[in-house]
């Protein structure tokens, strides 16, 4: 232990000594037993939990020897003369007695310790070891890959959903099971093409292009709109694009994450219906019928178009019912509500129920005449109808024709329907009365 | 341990002695200087403010090097652990003497620390007496 008590060493020396003493990596010196000839602080204290009690470490690879059993074998091994023997070898070491990780860093509490061990043979009998403190790096790996295996999980399980990248370009940069399953094309078919040929159809309300430049702006963009699929070909879904930036101004990347939500469309389109028609005959219940024919009676008011309205009873009804029961009264009227649907304009035409064997439908754009038509073939329809395995039972209808004229609600104009109905009635039933 | 009592005026005081703490807080540079063991003195901070010729001799580091920087980040990070640093930052009031190793000069030294801190005492000291002196 010379070198101790020597005379003041000159300032070389000095800053070299304090270089060494503040390295923050552990450096020691050892012989061909492991026998420590030079240690530096860092060295020192990366060890002291493997120390003995006094914190002195004598032997290097007799410290080590509990954690890394091979470590005497794998140096003796080396026939080099010189060289670099181990490179970065991690040695678990595990929970040490807490006291002695201090002081404690943020992981230290629940991370392994682990330490990386260099050894450079400087001569036969000399070596160079350098220890690092890898226990954060280790544990963030470990996080990583848990992470990676979840994500993967989730990606390849989840049904229903597609993640994939696009690269700065737009163009799909990975592609797996769940991307297969949603748009039915595998991987070597969809790398590498643009997104708006695989994520979007030719009608999207909103271009592939559009939203990446969203997306750059407001860093995500969310669209529902169909998407292709192979085979069958397209869905309901919907989609977000969020942007991976990198250090400069253009995304690096942007993850897409899409889902298939018909059934969720088809479930809405069906509390739609419920909530608007009427069960039974599958025209629009009355609340609805009222929603829309004052929408139309304003509309008209407005555009000057013209607007007529037939009111339409069954003859007889109670009659039917009592005679035939109820369930052919209910065949009735699901007859007449098909013919009344089936018989007018879709997507334009009115058709509510608005109670017991009472019908009506407003016609835009249609006057009296034109009305009284329509009127007429309905009722002929309706007299034409056949009930499965009732071939005595018949049904025919009383109709009612009033044009909007000065009418301003639709229970002033379906007052005056109402009347010609009464009118039609009065003269015997199964005919079209008009208004005016 | 520290049943010798302090020397008479003049004469410099023993590693082991009793009541070194106060002697140590009273002494002039000259006085610790003359020390046969290392002494160091820090203030709440951690901030060298006395650092003693034996123990610029053991480490190979002149006092000027030393003095003002915090102690166990930038000076002796190898006394940065549970055994020194945690206890005399834990303890208000401290005089134990344990056995450890120093890296003086990159060589493993086997040393006794004696760690003081007085109630009142402006420093606390680490005194560093080497186990086998001239190793």
């Amino acid at each position: 232990m010379d070198g101790t008590t020597g005379a003041a060493p000159g300032a070389d020396a000095e800053a070299l000594l304090e270089f060494l003493y503040l390295c923050p990596h552990g450096l020691a010196e050892f012989d061909a037993d492991g026998v420590v000839g030079m240690m530096n602080p860092a060295c020192l204290h990366l060890l002291l939990p493997l120390a003995g009690e006094d914190g002195s470490i004598p032997n290097l690879l007799d410290a080590l020897a509990p954690f890394a059993p091979d470590l005497r074998l794998r140096l003796a091994a080396e026939a080099a003369p010189r060289g670099l023997l181990l490179d970065g070898l991690r040695i678990q070491v595990g929970h040490p007695p807490q006291a002695r990780r201090w002081p404690p860093g943020p992981q230290a509490a629940e991370d392994p310790l682990v330490l990386s061990l260099t050894v450079l043979r400087l001569a036969p009998d000399r070596h160079m070891a350098v220890l690092s403190d890898v226990s954060a790096q280790v544990a963030q790996e470990r996080r990583l890959r848990e992470a990676e295996a979840w994500f993967a999980a989730v990606v390849q399980g989840a049904d229903g959903y597609a993640f994939f990248s696009l690269d700065g370009e737009g163009c799909v940069a990975d592609w797996n099971a769940s991307g297969e399953r949603l748009f039915g094309i595998e991987a070597a078919q969809a790398i590498g093409r643009h997104a708006a040929e695989v994520m979007a159809t030719p009608e999207a309300a909103m271009p592939v292009p559009g939203r990446l430049a969203l997306a750059r702006r407001e860093g995500w963009h969310l669209s529902e709109d169909w998407m292709p699929r192979a085979g069958d070909g397209r869905f309901w879904g919907s989609s977000v694009i969020s942007v991976m930036r990198g250090e400069g101004p253009e995304p690096e990347a942007y993850l897409v994450v899409a889902r298939d939500t018909t059934a969720r469309r088809a479930s809405a389109e069906e509390l739609r219906r419920a909530l608007c028609t009427d069960h039974l005959t599958g025209v629009l219940n009355r609340r609805h019928f009222f929603e829309l024919a004052a929408e139309a009676v304003r509309s008209a008011g407005r555009s000057g178009q013209k607007l007529s309205a037939i009111m339409v009873d069954a003859d007889h009804f109670k009659r039917v019912n009592d005679r035939f029961g109820h369930a052919a009264g209910d065949a009735v009227l699901t007859g007449i509500g098909g013919v009344l649907r089936g018989g007018v304009r879709a997507h334009l035409d009115i058709v509510g129920r608005l109670g017991g064997e009472e019908f009506c439908l407003l016609l835009p754009g249609l006057g009296l005449p034109e009305a009284v038509q329509v009127a007429e073939r309905l009722r002929g329809a309706v007299e034409a109808l056949r009930f499965e395995g009732r071939e005595d039972l018949h049904a025919t209808v009383s109709l009612g024709v009033a044009e909007r004229g000065e009418a301003t609600t639709p229970e002033a104009l379906l007052s005056a329907a109402d009347a010609a109905l009464y009118a039609a009635k009065a003269g015997g039933r199964n005919r079209v009365g008009a208004a005016g | 341990m520290t049943t010798a009592t302090l020397p008479a005026p003049g004469l410099a005081p023993g590693f082991g002695d009793a009541g070194l703490a106060a002697w140590l807080d009273d002494a002039a540079p000259d006085a610790l200087d003359a020390l046969p063991f290392g002494a160091v003195g820090l203030d709440p901070g951690c901030a060298v403010r006395a650092y003693n010729a034996a123990e610029a001799r053991f480490a190979g580091l002149s006092a000027d090097r030393v003095l003002g920087r915090h102690f166990f980040r930038d000076v002796a990070p190898c006394m940065n652990n549970y055994l020194v640093a945690q206890r005399l930052e834990d303890e208000a009031e401290l005089d134990e003497t344990i056995p450890y190793v120093l890296t003086f000069r990159m060589r493993p030294t086997p040393v006794r620390l004696r760690l003081l801190r007085r109630r009142g005492g402006a420093l606390s000291w680490i005194l560093i007496c080497q186990a086998r002196p001239g190793g």
